[in-house]
């Protein structure tokens, strides 16, 4: 039965045969009802709301409940989107906000740390990217709690691998590490996500939104032992078929005193506050379906 | 896959649009548009990047089959019990109808004809046909509903003669488009 699990793998094959089967001229009112669907999951819903909550602190609950439908139709889309990049190699528009550091992280020599968020496709950024690119991207995901999602998850990736797109999942912190450090110190783009904190991973405080909350802490010290800069990057979904790729001005993390925490501190609390100013403006579209901690 | 770079008018190419009568629409605004640059932009040249005839051709079939539903129902009870009915069966039989054709009507067919791909094309024209088919069924009878189903296959026959249009237009909108650099 855990096939049929919000995080059951039944879902994953339903959208794929989705995508195979339903005219696109069909999708507007497919993904509107699931949206509608999705908003009975509990869980995802709540912890959506709370997210909210501490994002617009005077809003009402009724309007939060709206707000968390329209997260999901944009998040339905999202997956749609992707769903119809690997099966069909069908791309939506794109335009860039930050252009000049986008060029700036595609020209530079040598690796970097590309810092993302759950926000728009984030799959379907790093292909952007991998294809936009002549750069080798790495992209580390938090792998699938249900085995039979995260062996189908494992397939797609396989199937629509690319030469210069691989993706590593992050079920051991340590080993991943050391094969991130050797990728970046070969010159490739490491993208990571570092909004979320799961279970086993090592975290900094940090403030997003008032409140005290936890950023992972790898990221940031990766940056510091490879010595490279971390580009915070969001994928910004405008519309149907409509993406903006937000790509801010690098974040330096630099031994400059003792206190190697204090070094690493700076740069999380400026990572949250680009995280906050982004999330602020497409709060829609932050998928956070688990409460994010310590802002509840 | 074909792209279009840095160009913001490059949304009216015709080769944007799927039903002729969008496409009609998107070169008569390209023959007028201004060149408007926008650096970094990435324009995919794709028959169904449009978010407004998506959009509108859903929520129209959508309707058409809401229309057929009460339609049915209107005889047996009263007119607004009928749409709280047809509104949420129209919403589940477009969910069903895809799977439908896909996991019991497509296998059927491809062992009858050699099809390769997915079942995209062939789905959207087994959906459409049963549209059609309901809007006529919905025009004929006299039930308040039949205007809609009335202004569907109105739009449908502009939609016809749209396309005729755009057969005796087709070098002209070959050569706009060449100017982005999309040849048809």
């Amino acid at each position: 039965m855990s096939r049929f699990w919000v995080r059951g793998v039944f879902w994953r094959q339903l959208l794929r045969l989705g995508v195979r089967n339903t005219p696109i001229w069909l999708e507007t009112v497919v993904i509107g009802f699931w949206s509608l669907f999705f908003l009975l999951w509990g869980p995802g819903r709540r912890s959506i709301m709370r997210n909210l909550r501490a994002i617009k602190p005077e809003s009402w609950p009724l309007t939060n409940f709206f707000r968390a439908y329209r997260v999901f139709w944009n998040y339905a889309w999202s997956i749609t989107d992707t769903a119809h990049f690997r099966e069909q190699r069908i791309m939506p528009d794109w335009e860039f906000a930050g252009f000049e550091n986008f060029e700036q992280l595609k020209a530079r020599e040598g690796g970097a740390i590309i810092l993302t968020a759950h926000m728009g496709s984030y799959d379907l950024g790093a292909y952007v990217f991998s294809e936009t690119s002549h750069r080798q991207i790495v992209m580390v995901r938090a792998p699938e709690i249900d085995p039979q999602t995260r062996q189908f998850e494992e397939e797609e990736q396989e199937r629509s691998r690319s030469e210069a797109l691989r993706i590593d999942f992050n079920t051991k912190a340590s080993e991943l590490a050391l094969e991130l450090l050797d990728a970046i110190q070969r010159g490739e783009l490491v993208a990571i996500q570092g909004d979320r904190v799961t279970p086993g991973i090592a975290s900094m405080p940090a403030t997003l939104f008032g409140r005290p909350a936890r950023m992972p802490a790898g990221p940031f010290a990766l940056a510091m032992a490879a010595r490279v800069p971390l580009f915070p990057l969001f994928i910004v979904r405008l519309g149907r078929r409509r993406y903006r790729l937000v790509t801010c001005e690098p974040i330096h993390v630099e031994r400059q005193s003792r206190h190697r925490d204090d070094d690493l501190h700076a740069a999380v609390e400026e990572w949250s506050k680009k995280l906050e100013e982004v999330i602020r403006y497409g709060w829609y579209q932050w998928f956070a379906f688990d409460p994010h901690a310590e802002t509840t | 896959m074909k792209v279009v770079r840095d160009r913001r008018d490059a949304r009216w190419l015709p080769s944007r649009f799927h039903f002729a009568l969008f496409r009609l629409f998107a070169y008569l605004r390209l023959r007028t548009a201004k060149p408007q640059l926008a650096p970094g932009l990435v324009m995919v040249v794709d028959p169904y990047q449009s978010a407004a005839e998506n959009h509108l051709v859903s929520t129209l079939i959508f309707v058409v089959l809401t229309s057929f539903i009460v339609t049915l129902l209107n005889p047996a009870m009263s007119l607004p019990a009928a749409c709280a009915i047809a509104l949420p069966a129209a919403a589940v039989i477009i969910q069903a109808l895809p799977v439908l054709c896909g996991t019991v009507i497509m296998p059927v067919v491809r062992k009858v004809v050699p099809i390769e791909g997915d079942n995209l094309r062939a789905n959207s024209v087994i959906i459409m046909s049963l549209a059609i088919a309901a809007a006529i069924f919905t025009l004929r009878s006299d039930s308040p509903a039949r205007y809609i189903a009335g202004a569907f296959l109105l739009l449908l026959a502009l939609n016809i003669i749209a396309s005729a249009l755009m057969f005796f237009l087709r070098s002209a909108i070959a050569d706009a488009e060449r100017k982005f650099g999309v040849a048809s």
